[in-house]
């Protein structure tokens, strides 16, 4: 059995736009995905929040139906784990065991995800924000360009 | 230092002398220098950006659909210049909380 790696929305982000700086640090995490050397999840919020965040560029126009097109493809590839209620109040219930406030519980929401489907490590490249939720259970953070070993 | 800008600034605030409201045009770049007159106090203030013209009524330049190492990605145009710290996941969240508390 693949070993089971989470995504959330900052390491998804530079494989929808090549141009992005961090483009060549995920991308053997994609190629690692489409070889079948890991099994890759993501929570179903991740695709709202790469619509929002890859249409908002300054300065240019990404059409809805140009964003529709690449994010579907990407996560076509990667297991898209539901957002239940279950996994909204297991996030809300992190932040409030863990002190966090505000915004901070949409990374819960991708850590919880990434526990209840069994993931063994969450990439992102936000890791200040995903070891605040980590309790002793949780998946280990991977933050590219490290592969983790996994690669 | 943008000179015609705090000159303009300096005129509004000595005849409203508690908020001055100028009118610029957002440059391509997105950056405005502004250095307040010495009129103005020191002290707390609140800056407000206001854009009139929404970006949808301009033509900008679009990023096309693009297979790029074996999957489709957004391509943007040819020299864009993009200020990838603007472009986050956090701060597209952000945007959208203080929606919610009716300040954005």
């Amino acid at each position: 059995m693949n070993v089971r790696v989470a995504f959330d929305t900052s390491s998804l982000l530079p494989l929808v736009l090549p141009a992005h700086p961090r483009y060549q640090w995920v991308k053997p995490w994609d190629e690692a995905v489409r070889a079948g050397r890991i099994a890759g999840l993501v929570l179903a919020h991740a695709r709202a929040e790469l619509f929002a965040t890859a249409t908002a560029i300054p300065g240019i126009r990404i059409t809805p139906k140009a964003a529709l097109q690449v994010i579907e493809e990407l996560l076509q590839g990667l297991e898209v784990i539901p957002g239940s209620d279950e996994v909204y109040r297991a996030a809300v219930a992190r932040c409030a065991l863990v002190g966090v406030t505000a915004g901070g519980v949409y990374d819960a929401l991708h850590v919880i995800a990434a526990e209840l489907a069994g993931a063994t490590a969450i990439v992102t490249l936000d890791v200040g924000d995903f070891e605040r939720f980590r309790i002793e259970t949780s998946p280990r953070i991977i933050v590219p360009p490290d592969g983790g070993g996994l690669l | 230092m943008d000179i015609e800008l705090s000159h303009r600034a300096c005129d509004t605030w000595r005849a409203m002398k508690t908020a001055a409201t100028i009118d610029v045009t957002v440059p391509e770049n997105r950056k405005l220098e502004l250095e307040l007159p010495p009129e103005v106090p020191a002290g707390k203030a609140k800056l407000l950006v206001m854009v009139e013209e929404q970006a949808e009524g301009r033509e900008l330049p679009e990023a096309t659909v693009q297979s790029i190492d074996g999957r489709l990605r957004l391509v943007l145009p040819e020299g864009a210049d993009i200020d990838w710290e603007q472009v986050s996941v956090k701060r597209s969240r952000d945007e959208r909380t203080k929606k919610f508390l009716g300040m954005g």
